[in-house]
């Protein structure tokens, strides 16, 4: 009952995209979320951070304050393309850092991602991320982010109302990390049959 | 609909040694009958059926509101769920000869599952997501489109889909086409113009809500039931008034007595399925309200006993540990009263499911002798791989014997109603368990089996799959999954992986199997009074089967997995016709769709390893075949 009741908590909570860029330009205030193996505390705390705002839709303001203005995040992010300078981007703010990943993967797991996307993110409700590098909405680090934050049309709910920015972002990386050495906890390959001995009848 | 339901019809069950004219090649015994003719060749490349008992005796069997015109009005053709036509004009004689009268493409790369309507000279057929309902005129060979109603369903009930996007089908009833759309709707359409003339939401998307299923109509009320097990809603089974769409009842599965429609009339025949306000009492604080019991199956319906029967499905999480206790009213069978949606009688499959094995697989309503004395059947082939027997009337289980490799029970006890449970395969938090059989889509799932009162025997789409599952902890979110596992399937001993088996109901035994190594079965059966069985594989081929020995007379190549249900009319001129949707995708076959990779064996909710090499047999897209001499 209390985990439902936190997860609802944390359903309400609408964050702004200026939390995101806050995250992403202070990883150390990020670096004190919960840890992951206490998901509904991560959310808790977002909800015990923000309290006492309403429900409403994703991106409706619920009182009267404007939020400050966002300063230009700089080119849109892309491919390299041949002849042009390198496209300043947004960096995952835990680039790099392999319990981070860690934690990315179990928050892909606990979080849900996996009941949509696949155990090992190789797809089922959702897409598959895991083989299908090539992503609708881009797959640098700030449109991952922003393609979990956000939500898409076909059905993948928002999660910037969801979950705190640092487990986003977390996630993120554990995405760009499919396929690769760094992937954490690889998918075991089933086994051929199941034994002919377990079970009754054999006809 | 409901006014031709008091219609009886006795079949007499007929042992093939009888069948001169008909017998066919095959086992020694009716080999000995002398022919008139010469039996008909098995078709070339096709497998051969394993014979594995004698088949049933010569019976009275008697169907419940058979099918009487060579219409198919509702889903399952007739109210009994039997998915037997009488029609004759397609036999064995003949079969061979079938071929392709006209195909429609439904443009659209998910599963087709669930079956045309045939009314007067229209055939209607509804697409998975975006459920367009198409009316094709059957009065012109060619099968040209009369009208297309698109009802634009919320984009967002794509992602909450746990299975893809399908549809099982609609009903026909007083001059409306009434179906439901996946973003929680139901509409009726009117059957001649295709203009909508009623539309009411049942549910909300947001809240992981989808519905699935094929409604039936009983004596002006429209009953449907939601899905959503795999993202913590809660389930529910609901009339809709006919006339204008407006609620006549709604019976949820878990919460109060009052909540399930449960009072003074409900009589369980079991002590296991009796006390009060068992939906509230037999969870954790709270968890019933996402606690699954979804009913996204099939519904049948008795007018002689003036009773509904109905599954209801798992209960969430898939981790047992989050939601201590029996879990009433997940993985249960219930017998209502259509009128007012009162129980009359339930029983609940395995408490405390730990398996996924979801109760909503079709009951079929038969009357037959059993052991000596004329009863009132109920048949479920359940998900859990036994074939159970009940006398409907007051929900006794008479038999319950398996057909498949099963090993998370022994047996089930006639006395208590209760499985005898194997403790070494039930999951548990903090573990992975092993080889677990049958796999959690069952022995069989939705895809529904047919009954043939002439043989006696009931048609089964079998598969073979076996699971490891690793549950953990899960996060209530709504309108996410709330699933709680990770689960492996694989293909489970034999070196099969999908059967069609003639079950013989009163030896509760196989006749005979018709196997597949390559990939599982998922879709659905058709029995006809032509003494012929027709059915589709994953991999595309469509097939004849003689109703009495499993053997292949006739087969043809579609252009995707079949996951549909076969359906046989006559049409304007007089002819019989068979019509089936090729289109793979749902649960099982989801591998095959392009979203989803054989690299993960646990993608599309574990389904993947079942059916690793699925993408070299199949792709996706809807096809709907109309075959004819």
């Amino acid at each position: 009952m209390l985990r439902l009741m936190l997860m609802t908590l944390a359903a309400l909570i609408p964050l702004a995209l200026g939390g995101c860029s806050a995250s992403a330009s202070d990883p150390a205030q990020a670096d004190q979320a919960a840890p992951p193996e206490a998901g509904q505390a991560a959310a808790a705390q977002v909800a015990a951070a923000r309290p006492g705002q309403l429900p409403g839709g994703p991106t409706q303001p619920t009182g009267g304050t404007v939020p400050p203005a966002l300063a230009p995040v700089g080119p849109i992010p892309g491919p390299q393309i041949a002849g042009e300078n390198p496209a300043t981007t947004i960096q995952n703010p835990y680039a790099g850092n392999p319990s981070a990943l860690e934690q990315g993967r179990q928050y892909f797991v606990a979080m849900n991602c996996a009941g949509c996307h696949g155990g090992h993110a190789g797809g089922g409700m959702g897409p598959d991320p895991r083989s299908d590098h090539i992503f609708k909405f881009g797959n640098t680090p700030a449109e991952l982010f922003d393609s979990i934050s956000m939500g898409r049309g076909m059905g993948m709910p928002a999660w910037g109302t969801k979950l705190p920015p640092d487990v986003i972002w977390k996630l993120a990386l554990y995405i760009q990390s499919l396929g690769t050495q760094q992937e954490p906890d690889k998918a075991a390959p089933a086994p051929a049959h199941a034994p002919d001995s377990v079970a009754t009848p054999s006809y | 609909m409901a006014k031709e339901g008091a219609q009886r019809l006795a079949w007499r069950a007929i042992a093939p040694a009888a069948l001169a004219g008909l017998a066919l090649a095959g086992p020694a015994a009716f080999a000995q009958s002398s022919l008139s003719s010469p039996p008909p060749p098995a078709a070339e490349g096709a497998p051969t059926p394993q014979q594995l008992n004698p088949p049933p005796a010569a019976a009275d069997i008697h169907t419940v509101a058979p099918l009487a015109d060579g219409q198919w009005t509702q889903p399952a053709g007739d109210y009994a769920n039997t998915r037997f036509s009488p029609l004759d004009k397609i036999n064995a004689s003949n079969v061979g000869k079938l071929k392709v009268v006209t195909t429609m493409a439904d443009g659209i790369p998910h599963g087709w599952e669930g079956q045309p309507l045939v009314v007067g000279d229209t055939m209607y057929a509804v697409t998975p997501y975006p459920d367009k309902l198409i009316a094709i005129d059957l009065k012109d060979p060619t099968g040209p489109v009369k009208w297309i109603y698109n009802p634009r369903p919320d984009p967002r009930s794509q992602g909450k889909a746990c299975c893809d996007v399908v549809n099982r089908g609609a009903v026909y009833a007083d001059g409306k086409i009434i179906y439901n759309l996946l973003d929680d709707e139901t509409v009726a359409v009117d059957a001649k113009t295709g203009k909508q003339v009623w539309r009411t939401k049942v549910g909300s998307v947001s809240k992981g809500m989808t519905i699935t299923m094929a409604p039936i109509v009983v004596d002006g009320k429209v009953i449907l039931g939601n899905s959503g097990n795999e993202l913590g809603v809660r389930g529910w089974i609901m009339a809709l008034n006919v006339s204008d769409g407006s609620v006549a009842w709604k019976a949820y599965s878990t919460g109060s007595d009052k909540d399930c429609l449960i009072g003074p009339h409900f009589k369980p025949f079991y002590a296991k399925d009796r006390g009060r306000n068992l939906g509230l009492t037999t969870w954790s604080p709270g968890q019933w309200k996402v606690g699954g019991g979804a009913v996204w199956g099939w519904i049948s319906y008795d007018p002689e006993t003036k009773l509904i029967y109905y599954g209801t499905g798992n209960p969430g999480t898939w981790d047992a540990s989050q939601r201590p206790g029996a879990n009433k009213w997940s993985n249960t069978i219930f017998a209502r009263n259509p009128e007012n949606g009162h129980a009359v009688w339930a029983f609940q499959e395995d408490a405390h499911d730990a398996w996924d094995y979801d109760t909503i697989i079709e009951n079929i309503l038969v009357d037959m002798p059993w052991h000596g004395r004329m009863r009132k059947l109920l048949i479920h082939p359940g998900r859990m791989g036994f074939v159970q027997v009940f006398d409907r009337t007051d929900g006794q289980l008479l038999s319950a014997e398996k057909y498949v490799p099963v090993n998370w029970a022994y047996s089930y006890s006639l006395k208590t109603g209760l499985p005898k449970e194997n403790p070494a395969y039930r999951p548990h938090l903090g573990s992975t368990t092993f080889n677990m059989c049958p796999s959690p889509t069952g022995g069989k799932d939705w895809n529904p089996s047919a009954f043939d009162p002439q043989t006696g025997m009931l048609y089964i789409q079998a598969h073979n799959d076996c699971f490891d599952m690793t549950p953990h902890e899960a996060n209530y979110i709504a309108g996410t999954p709330y699933i709680g596992a990770n689960v492996t399937m694989f293909p489970g001993p034999g070196g099969w992986q999908g059967a069609l088996i003639g079950w013989d109901v009163a030896n509760a035994r196989p006749a005979w199997m018709l196997k597949e190594n390559k990939l599982p079965l998922f879709g659905g059966v058709l029995a006809t009074g032509g003494n012929l069985v027709f059915y589709g594989t994953l991999d595309g081929w469509f097939r004849a089967v003689d109703a009495h020995t499993g053997k292949v007379l006739w087969q043809f190549k579609t252009a995707s997995g079949i996951i549909g249900e076969p359906i046989t009319f006559l049409g304007p001129d007089g002819k019989q016709y068979v019509a089936v949707y090729a289109g793979v995708g749902g649960w099982l076959a989801a591998a095959a769709l392009p979203s989803v990779s054989e690299t993960d064996p646990t993608a599309a909710l574990g389904a993947v390893g079942a059916v690793e090499n699925i993408k070299k047999y199949t792709a996706p897209g809807g096809v709907l075949y109309v075959f004819g001499l």
